[in-house]
């Protein structure tokens, strides 16, 4: 069976749902299988004199998959392709259609503030304010001094 | 003893086709002035009586072929009653059957139906309310007898009233009835397992044997629980609002309750609607007496009870009055419904026919648990209280004065006096028992009424000297805004304290989340959340005592005690016991300080606010303070809010994203996000992947 194998440079984080790409650096090798082939972790080994160190993603639209690649030399013009199946960014639309009880999200509006579940980083000072009681826009005290004399009868 | 059942049966052509169209009969008989009617109604053959001169129909009627129906007595119900006593007397009788009426207590008179003499069955009226009453007697062709009652008012309008059997029935067929052997059903979870209806203790052997009666002094019968009351199990009942009130397994049953106004005395009915659990309908038992409101008649108390025969497959509700007046329980079995009706209500009480134990009076088995929030609970207004009035300044036995300073050095001069000391002198052995006390307030109040001072009975020449007339004074300390900074947890308790201090009393803790998320603001504030606290001091003008009042959004939650004041000594014993007592206040005047988290371990990574502003020991800020000492401290009351710093994380949703707990799909969400669970079952990838799309959905993804 031949299959196109789409090598790319990946410049996102691997968790990233959509990830995107350097540009005009594609390169795509076309071969057949000698052996039995993983679906989710397929190994390659492709002869070419192109260098394919910076090589870290590829896609094979046979598979209908995307992958992580790790890639090593091993031999005279000969490098071995490992992928792993990139599950996030393959089913992204269908993940995307699905429903979740979502612990945490960056999303405006689906934000619950007054939740704590311990991310929050504070610092060791805190901020201490003093606030004193007014009325019409003065410093509230009770009064001022006054004498009682307290006598019997009067 | 047999007990005849069913009820008037007859030829189907003269049922009527729907319950507002029934068929007409007249009877044959005496009197020509009444109509008999039958048609059914929710189901059921019912037959009512009604006046034929008031009548609103005036069709053609049919006769019943086979079943002939007879006002036998009628008249006014007064005269009737009257008429009665209370042993049992003969109204009606045929030879074969015979009528007998007594009274009972009040106007509640029972019937008595007999063949020979044989007693068939009591059946118990009220006759309240209503004017004119009728006994009909009816035979079909096989000369069974059947009698019924119906009493109505004659004012003109249309009066149809239904008939109560009280007699057995027409068996139109002939075929005697079975016989049963009842036992009473152990028990029914009833007011969603709140209690259960314990049965068990009625006598099985009283039961079925034709006696319908039997006396508190059986041994044979114990006494019924009170949450077998129809009275107790109806009590939260709305009046014609259908509610669900009893249990046996999955199966449920409901009750109505409909109240029927008397004259004085109303009578409350019930009426069971047992359901399976698939909520099909089983079948609806007849109306039961509960009891009696209001009046003068002694309300009879009636007990629900379900009685079974395994071997005929058969089950009854058996309604068991208790008339206190005669000390009785009575069972009303000769009024069994139809025998698909017994055999419904057997194949009810199958379903896991067992009663939750009493250990588990909440657990229903077939409701949830909780998770569902009531409403909010109404809030009280807390006001404040009004100013004491009986204060004794009024009373001329002891008068407290105002004096300035010129005024003091006055009263000094003439206290000192000759004139004065030598007065003194023939009344009194000691100078200060006309002085009580001198002492200094931070408080002046307004407008006081002035006279010449005068002690005891020794009048001066100081004019003009201001005294009190009030003892109690509310002051107004002004009021402070609480604002959230963060608008967020960090806001609350423990991240963010609130203390305040208060002149002459001291330092307290104020409960942080009650201010900030108050259920209720005054008005004035910019925002949602955030309170304004209003300060009030009740001041004890003569003893110096002082209540601050804290009120959050004009509601009084907070209320310390303390004293102010400075005393001048007047005498060496006054002066003696000022300083005594200063001693003594100093002692272990409380100061209210949260705390929270000074035992608390710190961890190591206290950067996360869980860990270090919980564990910030709370500063105590004064110390304490009463009397004398207070008035050398500050005036001014004001709090003082500890709140966390938190810095500000760059971009920090697509580090770490922000808290959510909201469901919804994926799509709707961006930035880093991290699911608790999600339904990834729909998308067409090998379950090894769909293993990995949950695991990295529950560490977090960037959508």
């Amino acid at each position: 069976m031949s299959i196109e194998l789409k090598l790319r440079k990946n410049l996102s984080e691997a968790n990233r749902m959509t990830k995107s790409f350097a540009a005009n650096t594609d390169k795509t090798y076309t071969g057949n299988f000698r052996g039995e082939m993983s679906l989710l972790n397929p190994v390659f080994v492709v002869e070419t004199t192109d260098d394919l160190t910076q090589y870290n993603y590829c896609e094979i639209a046979a598979f209908n998959r995307l992958y992580f690649a790790t890639i090593r030399a091993v031999g005279y013009k000969l490098w071995e392709i490992s992928c792993n199946v990139d599950v996030i960014s393959t089913y992204a639309t269908g993940i995307k259609a699905s429903e979740a009880l979502v612990r945490r999200t960056g999303k405006t509006g689906k934000i619950n503030y007054y939740i704590n579940d311990g991310v929050f980083y504070t610092e060791q000072r805190e901020v201490i304010t003093h606030h004193t009681f007014k009325k019409n826009g003065q410093n509230a005290t009770l009064g001022t001094d006054s004498y009682y004399l307290l006598v019997a009868g009067g | 003893m047999e007990l005849y059942k069913g009820k008037y049966k007859f030829d189907d052509t003269f049922i009527g086709s729907s319950a507002l169209d029934p068929s007409y009969i007249t009877y044959s008989g005496v009197n020509d002035d009444y109509t008999i009617s039958s048609g059914l109604q929710n189901g059921e053959l019912v037959y009512w009586i009604g006046q034929k001169s008031g009548v609103h129909r005036d069709e053609t009627y049919n006769y019943v072929s086979n079943t002939i129906f007879e006002i036998v007595r009628d008249g006014n119900i007064t005269s009737f009653y009257n008429s009665l006593t209370t042993t049992p007397q003969t109204i009606i009788s045929n030879g074969e059957w015979t009528v007998k009426a007594k009274i009972e207590s009040g106007f509640v008179v029972t019937f008595s139906a007999y063949k020979g003499d044989t007693l068939i069955i009591n059946e118990t009226l009220i006759l309240q309310g209503f004017s004119n009453w009728v006994i009909i007697t009816a035979k079909d062709e096989n000369n069974h007898f059947g009698a019924a009652y119906a009493q109505f008012q004659t004012n003109g309008y249309t009066n149809v009233q239904p008939l109560k059997s009280f007699s057995g029935v027409l068996n139109a067929n002939n075929i005697e009835p079975p016989s049963y052997v009842w036992t009473s059903f152990e028990g029914l979870n009833g007011n969603s397992g709140n209690y259960q209806l314990d049965l068990s203790k009625i006598a099985d052997e009283a039961i079925g044997d034709g006696t319908p009666e039997v006396t508190t002094n059986d041994a044979s019968i114990f006494t019924l629980p009170a949450q077998a009351k129809l009275r107790r199990i109806g009590a939260n009942l709305q009046e014609g609002v259908e509610q669900t009130v009893l249990w046996c397994g999955d199966n449920y049953a409901t009750a109505t309750r409909r109240t029927v106004e008397g004259v004085g005395t109303n009578i409350v009915y019930l009426t069971f609607k047992f359901y399976y659990r698939s909520e099909v309908l089983a079948f609806t038992s007849p109306e039961l007496v509960s009891h009696y409101e209001g009046g003068d008649v002694v309300s009879p108390e009636t007990y629900l009870g379900i009685i079974y025969d395994d071997e005929m497959q058969v089950a009854a509700v058996d309604a068991i009055t208790y008339n206190p007046a005669t000390d009785t329980y009575k069972y009303n079995l000769a009024t069994l419904p139809a025998e698909q009706q017994l055999q419904q209500l057997w194949v009810w009480l199958q379903d896991n026919g067992e009663y939750h134990e009493q250990g588990n009076p909440y657990d229903t088995g077939s409701e949830d648990n909780g998770g569902e929030p009531g409403t909010p609970r109404p809030q009280d207004s807390i006001g404040d209280s009004p100013l004491p009035t009986i204060s004794g300044l009024n009373m001329g036995i002891v008068t407290l004065y105002h004096p300035d300073d010129t005024e003091v050095a006055a009263i000094s001069q003439f206290l000192w006096s000759d004139n004065v000391l030598d007065n003194f002198k023939k009344y009194f052995n000691n100078f200060a028992d006309n002085i009580l006390s001198l002492y200094v307030l931070p408080f002046t109040p307004d407008s006081l009424p002035t006279k010449t001072f005068k002690v005891g009975n020794m009048t001066s020449e100081i004019t003009g000297v201001e005294y009190v007339t009030s003892r109690y004074y509310d002051i107004d300390m002004g009021s402070v805004e609480v604002l959230p900074r963060w608008d967020s947890y960090l806001d609350y308790s423990p991240y963010t304290k609130i203390e305040i201090y208060l002149p002459y009393l001291g330092s307290h803790s104020l409960d942080v989340d009650e201010i900030m998320s108050p259920t209720k603001q005054d008005g004035t504030l910019p925002t949602g959340q955030g309170s304004r606290l209003k300060l009030t001091y009740r001041l004890d003008i003569l003893t110096g005592v002082i209540v601050a009042k804290i009120f959050i959004n004009n509601e009084l939650r907070y209320q310390f005690e303390g004293k102010c004041g400075a005393s001048l000594p007047l005498t060496g014993q006054t002066y003696a016991s000022m300083v005594q007592g200063i001693v003594q206040a100093g002692a272990g005047l409380a100061t209210t300080i949260a705390t929270g988290g000074l035992t608390a371990p710190l961890s190591a990574a206290a950067a996360v606010a869980g860990t270090v502003n919980a564990t910030k020991p709370s500063i105590e800020r004064v110390g304490n303070i009463s009397g004398e000492a207070s008035m050398l401290c500050s005036k001014i009351p004001y709090i003082t809010i500890s709140s966390p710093s938190k810095p500000y994380l760059d971009e920090q949703e697509k580090y770490t994203g922000y808290p959510s707990y909201k469901a919804a799909t994926l799509g709707s969400f961006s930035g880093f996000t991290q699911v608790v669970e999600a339904h990834v079952e729909g998308i067409s990838c090998t379950e090894e992947e769909r293993t990995l799309i949950l695991k990295w959905l529950k560490e977090g993804v960037i959508i």
